[in-house]
């Protein structure tokens, strides 16, 4: 697993579509996400049986798990990984409502933020949130993400059109923010 | 059929070893160790993997092995051990060794079974040279592979990335005549009829 302070990334396994059922189906929970059909139980084992495979430079996937309690309480990934560029987009969503506004996502995103820069050896990880998403926007800016640029009425929301924002970080900017890699193993000097 | 060691035997795998071999693979510490980045890996891909590419055991395969210790009251799965790459001309191949049962690191475990591996590489399959690779930051698998006949053949400069920067991949390689020549050492030290 990889291990945050507050939370922990597992992979993702099919036994997850139940409850990945419930939070895409949750009008609270993807009001500002890019969901936007009521999502059937087999829609969702799709995607769970694909996301339990996602473990690749291109499409990683995780199961975000508070660690003291191993309650898991939404996803996370890094995804269309471009092995040229060394860019990838992030994706996340915190679907137990009940633990919003605790910090978990701030953990959770920091600990996949240092995989792609550090295991993963990205240049730049980008995002796209919605304009009005302040609650997310806030947590981007809190992680370091800068804004980018905005794509004005770019996608349908719940009575209106929403304004889609880009956001990124790169490597430089991740480092200043939380400091130098730890060494790893036990490298002989001289 | 399984392979003998002193204190480990080497079996094919099994699709029941795979919530254990998840375990190891997700460790992040492990996983610098093997090679590879610390994605995460789901049971179900676990699973996958050993029935789809691990499930024949050849020449053109490789060959995929679990590793038990088998000096205790019951056999204990530790780690696993591949052969592949397989050269039918120049009869080479290349070795990669995993302990992932951290209590077992740091006592003969894995050279006992990189030991076993090479002498059936030889043996049975009729292998002249065995080669392997490892990395700057673990000097502790180097000893170990250096006890078994392994020598340092090169270095290839920052050819892994691990942690946040790069690190140099070592290449090992182990000939048969270098071998048969440390196992006679070895068991000719370890029997009791020695002359003193």
């Amino acid at each position: 697993m990889l291990l945050g302070e507050t939370t922990r990334l597992r992979a993702i396994e099919p036994g997850d579509a139940a409850r990945a059922y419930r939070w895409v189906n949750d009008r609270e929970v993807t009001e500002y996400l890019a969901l936007r059909y009521p999502m059937t139980m087999q829609a969702e084992r799709d995607w769970a049986e694909a996301a339990s495979k996602a473990n690749s430079y291109t499409n990683a996937q995780f199961a975000i798990e508070v660690a003291a309690t191993a309650e898991h309480i939404g996803n996370c990934g890094l995804q269309e990984g471009s092995t040229l560029h060394r860019t990838a987009e992030l994706g996340v969503m915190i679907g137990a409502k009940e633990q919003w506004g605790r910090g978990y996502g701030f953990d959770a995103l920091r600990t996949l933020l240092a995989f792609g820069f550090r295991d993963l050896n990205l240049r730049r990880v980008h995002l796209d949130v919605f304009a009005p998403h302040t609650r997310a926007i806030a947590l981007y800016e809190r992680l370091g993400f800068e804004h980018e640029g905005r794509f004005p009425a770019a996608y349908r929301g719940r009575g209106y059109y929403l304004d889609t924002l880009r956001m990124g970080i790169d490597r430089a900017r991740f480092d200043a923010l939380y400091g130098a890699a730890e060494e790893v193993g036990d490298v002989p000097r001289g | 059929m399984y392979l003998e060691g002193d204190r480990v035997r080497l079996r094919p795998r099994a699709v029941e070893d795979a919530a254990t071999y998840q375990r190891w693979v997700n460790d992040v510490e492990v996983i610098r160790f093997l090679g590879g980045a610390p994605f995460q890996w789901s049971l179900a891909a676990e699973e996958e993997t050993i029935r789809t590419q691990w499930a024949v055991n050849d020449w053109e395969h490789g060959v995929h092995l679990a590793i038990e210790a088998v000096d205790g009251p019951a056999p204990v799965l530790i780690g696993t051990i591949t052969l592949r790459e397989l050269d039918a001309i120049a009869r080479w191949g290349e070795v990669g060794i995993l302990i992932g049962e951290r209590e077992y690191w740091n006592r003969g475990y894995g050279e006992d079974a990189m030991r076993t591996l090479c002498r059936y590489a030889f043996e049975d399959l009729d292998l002249n040279r065995i080669e392997l690779y490892t990395y700057e930051y673990n000097p502790r698998a180097r000893r170990s592979y250096e006890k078994v006949g392994f020598v340092l053949e090169g270095r290839l400069r920052q050819r892994r990335y691990a942690g946040g920067r790069y690190y140099d991949t070592l290449v090992m390689g182990l000939l048969r005549e270098e071998f048969e020549i440390r196992e006679a050492e070895r068991l000719a030290l370890d029997s009791p009829s020695r002359p003193t």
